[in-house]
């Protein structure tokens, strides 16, 4: 999506058109892109949502054990600006594929089992669990 | 007024430096001192240097350019820090005679060039300077712009600055690089090493840096190119100073700084021709002829020669590995238009990598000694310890044969044409150095070409593309390689063990692995709905892609069309569950099959989803479960689960709806879509 930052800014007799390019991006993609790096103001506000983000997860009672570059997506907000007036970015973490709950109740509330057994739910919220191969053979 | 000194206070919330008589002045107490007029541009320079070692000054670095007529139209006294410098050694020029300061000859040479005409007598006038920048910026700009949010953190700085230069007076120890320089640092006549530096141009640098190293770059560079394009005379006797940003190798730049005779050359608005080939047929002893071919490029550039002086200043940390790291202040004595030929290795593997660092210029290895002793004498300098020529035993001849292969420049020919048509290079050439002397191979009496050049390369070879586009024409006789980072696969090594009956159907017999357990990420895939020949229509792009909505089945019916699990009270119960949830937190439950006519097929899926996109709706993402046996049952209910739990968190992908079968049966879910699933891994 293309958008028009101030067409009608005059203050100097030049018509600036500023094209922003709206556009969405992994993690990966945002921060390793070699023509557009992220300010510092960026790259702290991305610092501080991630850790919001996954604060907020946590408190919620669930760990998403897969967290990785991929799996968190970035949006630039045109509207917010940072302060030294670079787009905010805004944090979206997805992909709940893998995730768990670790609190007893949720557990019990969400698993097939009629019953946990009770050592499982003892240790949590450490969740004991079969290594993921990462679906290493599933990447482009 | 000339001759006068200035007192500078420091107060208890700020510092302020206010003119007074010389006789009052003290430095007895530690707090009041008077200066000359050398020391006043010391104290300048001290402060000048720190603002300009932070990026924050950037927007005040260079005047604001005539065009912008609005600003000047507002805007009665602009003011920038190249200025105040230009201000602080008028001031000297003006005020030194009076006081009778021994002035060196780069002194002198420092007040030739200014543009301004007036100059400050007292620091107090500096200061105001600074201020009015800051004011200027805060009047022009309004309070949301980054330049006045800037000004005011520049105002920060000149507060604190101050304050350092308040109590190092740096005039007591700190000389300026001016007064450092002799002419005996830097003679044409005398060899010395050879440094070679890249300021690129904002043409230049727009293709692989960071928006803020080129900004910064272009901005702090301003001055060099001004110099470099100027037209005044520069010599070891007139020389002029600037400052030069480098990224890397900053030791290097010392070792220039510190080495006799080392020099600097600083190159700019490069411009490369298309490489031709050179051959040059050589004589060498016993008769023999070779004939050496080298793939050339015209280089025409602007250059300056300098030498760096004084000490060397870290920039603050701006956060950007391109970004300046440091600067120095160099000594302008020569400056050049380069137009000369050199090896395109040399061209690509040194003069266009470079990037705003700081390289030596010595024996390569893989440049003969006579187009190094050409790009030296192009720029005018010597290096110690450099090769004489060879011998004049070895008589060579050149000529220069464009686009033409090797093979073809070779021979009889070309002796008698390089003769004709000497090149530039051939102008100079006088031989090789014995270090490239070929023995004769053959007889004397033979005359032979011998082509020793290791520098033509040849095409390399076509790589074969590590993956084919499905198509469905494509001849059953080609093998289809597919290959991930780790692997190539030969699909049709794998064809017959994974046949899947509905694409066997397909006309050209293409089979298409399946199996889950098949690490074909990149092939497309069907839902495992049916086998019904519609659904075998044939892939014929990996993008996102529209198809018939009859192939849009929800995945699940591949395995329960013909073998309907049976879901256990549990499982039952957890889906009541999960919809009880899912009315809680508002989110709604929509029917598949209602949906299914929307939905384009995007080429993205995993072990246990596929992914669709909803036609016309772009903020939607599709995801249809497949294969829910009991274990990845009991994933994906956990998966709606988790994201039921998160809906309405600001940091986390929310859930839209809820997709089942009519029959209270999980098939799928919505989000929001946040970016084409192509990339996804589910």
């Amino acid at each position: 999506m293309l958008e028009v930052a101030d067409p009608f800014d005059l203050s100097d007799f030049f018509l600036f058109l500023q094209l922003n390019r709206r556009y969405a991006h992994t993690l990966k993609a945002y921060a390793t892109n070699a023509r557009r790096h992220p300010s510092p103001c960026q790259k702290i506000s991305l610092i501080r949502d991630m850790v919001v983000a996954l604060s907020d997860i946590h408190e919620s009672g669930l760990a998403h054990r897969d967290l990785s570059e991929v799996n968190i997506m970035i949006d630039e907000d045109f509207t917010n600006k940072l302060e030294d007036n670079t787009p905010r970015p805004l944090v979206r973490v997805i992909d709940f594929g893998k995730s768990v709950f670790v609190k007893p109740e949720e557990v019990q509330r969400w698993s097939i089992r009629e019953t946990v057994p009770k050592e499982e739910l003892e240790l949590l919220p450490m969740v004991v669990l079969v290594p993921d191969h990462g679906y290493k053979l599933y990447r482009y | 007024m000339p001759g006068d000194a200035y007192m500078i206070t420091q107060g208890e919330d700020d510092v302020s430096i206010s003119t007074m008589s010389p006789a009052s002045s003290s430095l007895s107490d530690g707090s009041d001192c008077v200066v000359s007029p050398l020391e006043l541009v010391r104290s300048g320079t001290f402060v000048l240097n720190l603002l300009l070692s932070n990026s924050t000054s950037k927007h005040f670095v260079n005047m604001v350019p005539l065009s912008a007529i609005n600003y000047h139209r507002r805007v009665k006294h602009p003011m920038d820090l190249g200025t105040i410098e230009q201000k602080l050694w008028k001031g000297y020029d003006i005020n030194q005679p009076a006081t009778g300061e021994l002035s060196t000859q780069a002194l002198v040479a420092a007040t030739g060039h200014l543009q301004v005409t007036e100059g400050y007598s007292v620091l107090q006038e500096f200061e105001q300077d600074l201020k009015l920048i800051y004011d200027n910026a805060v009047y022009f700009n309004p309070p949301d712009d980054i330049i006045y949010k800037e000004a005011q953190m520049f105002r920060t700085l000149c507060s604190g600055v101050m304050r350092a230069c308040l109590e190092r007076q740096p005039f007591l120890d700190y000389r300026v690089p001016q007064e450092l320089y002799t002419p005996s640092l830097i003679s044409f006549s005398k060899p010395g090493p050879l440094y070679i530096f890249r300021a690129h141009l904002v043409k230049e640098m727009d293709r692989k840096m960071t928006d803020i190293s080129v900004d910064l770059f272009a901005t702090l560079h301003q001055p060099l190119f001004e110099m470099m394009n100027g037209s005044d005379t520069l010599s070891p006797e007139t020389p002029q100073f600037v400052r030069i940003y480098i990224n890397k190798n900053r030791s290097l730049l010392e070792r220039c700084r510190d080495e006799d005779n080392a020099k600097l050359a600083i190159i700019t608005d490069l411009h490369t021709s298309k490489p031709f080939v050179e051959s040059t047929v050589i004589q060498i002893e016993g008769g023999a002829k070779a004939n050496i071919s080298t793939r050339m490029v015209h280089v025409n550039a602007r250059v300056m020669i300098v030498k760096p002086i004084g000490d060397r200043h870290e920039m603050v940390t701006v956060g950007d590995l391109d970004c300046p790291s440091a600067w120095i202040m160099v000594v302008c004595v020569k400056r050049l238009n380069l137009q000369v030929n050199v090896p395109a290795k040399f061209e690509k593997g040194v003069l266009n990598k470079m990037r705003h660092e700081v390289v030596p210029y010595g024996p390569n290895t893989k440049v003969s000694i006579e187009h190094q002793r050409l790009f030296l004498d192009a720029l005018g300098v010597m290096l110690p310890d450099f090769p004489d020529p060879a011998p004049t035993s070895l008589v060579s001849a050149s000529t220069t044969a464009s686009s033409v292969p090797p093979a073809l420049s070779s021979g009889p020919m070309n002796k008698s044409a390089s003769a004709m048509t000497p090149t530039p290079m051939s102008t100079s050439l006088h031989g090789m150095d014995s270090t490239t002397t070929i023995p004769p191979r053959t007889p004397p009496s033979i005359i032979s070409i011998i082509d020793i050049n290791p520098e033509i390369e040849e095409d390399p070879p076509m790589k074969k593309p590590k993956l084919e586009v499905i198509d469905d024409i494509f001849p059953l006789s080609e093998p289809l390689l597919v290959s991930d980072d780790e692997s190539t696969f030969d699909l049709h090594q794998v064809k017959e063990e994974e046949q899947v009956p509905f694409l066997a159907d397909s006309p050209t017999g293409l089979s298409l692995a399946t199996s889950e357990t098949t690490p074909f990420s990149t092939l497309e895939e069907f839902p495992q709905a049916s086998s019904s020949s519609a659904a075998s229509l044939p892939i014929t792009t990996l993008d996102r892609m529209e198809v018939d909505h009859r192939c849009v089945q929800p995945a699940w019916r591949g395995n329960e069309s013909s073998d309907m699990r049976i879901l256990s009270n549990r499982e039952q119960e957890m889906l009541r569950d999960l919809k009880l949830s899912a009315e809680d937190k508002g989110v709604p439950y929509i029917n598949w099959d209602t949906i299914v006519p929307t939905l384009t097929m995007d080429s993205a899926q995993g072990l246990f989803k596929r992914i669709y996109h909803v036609q016309g709706d772009s903020s939607l993402v599709i995801q249809n479960f497949k294969d829910m046996d009991k274990e990845s049952f009991e994933q994906r209910v956990r998966e709606v689960a988790c994201l039921l739990k998160l809906r309405g968190l600001e940091g986390v992908g929310q859930i839209q709806s809820v997709i089942d079968d009519g029959k209270d049966r999980l098939v799928g879910l919505s989000m929001t879509k946040y970016v084409l699933m192509r990339f996804s891994r589910c």
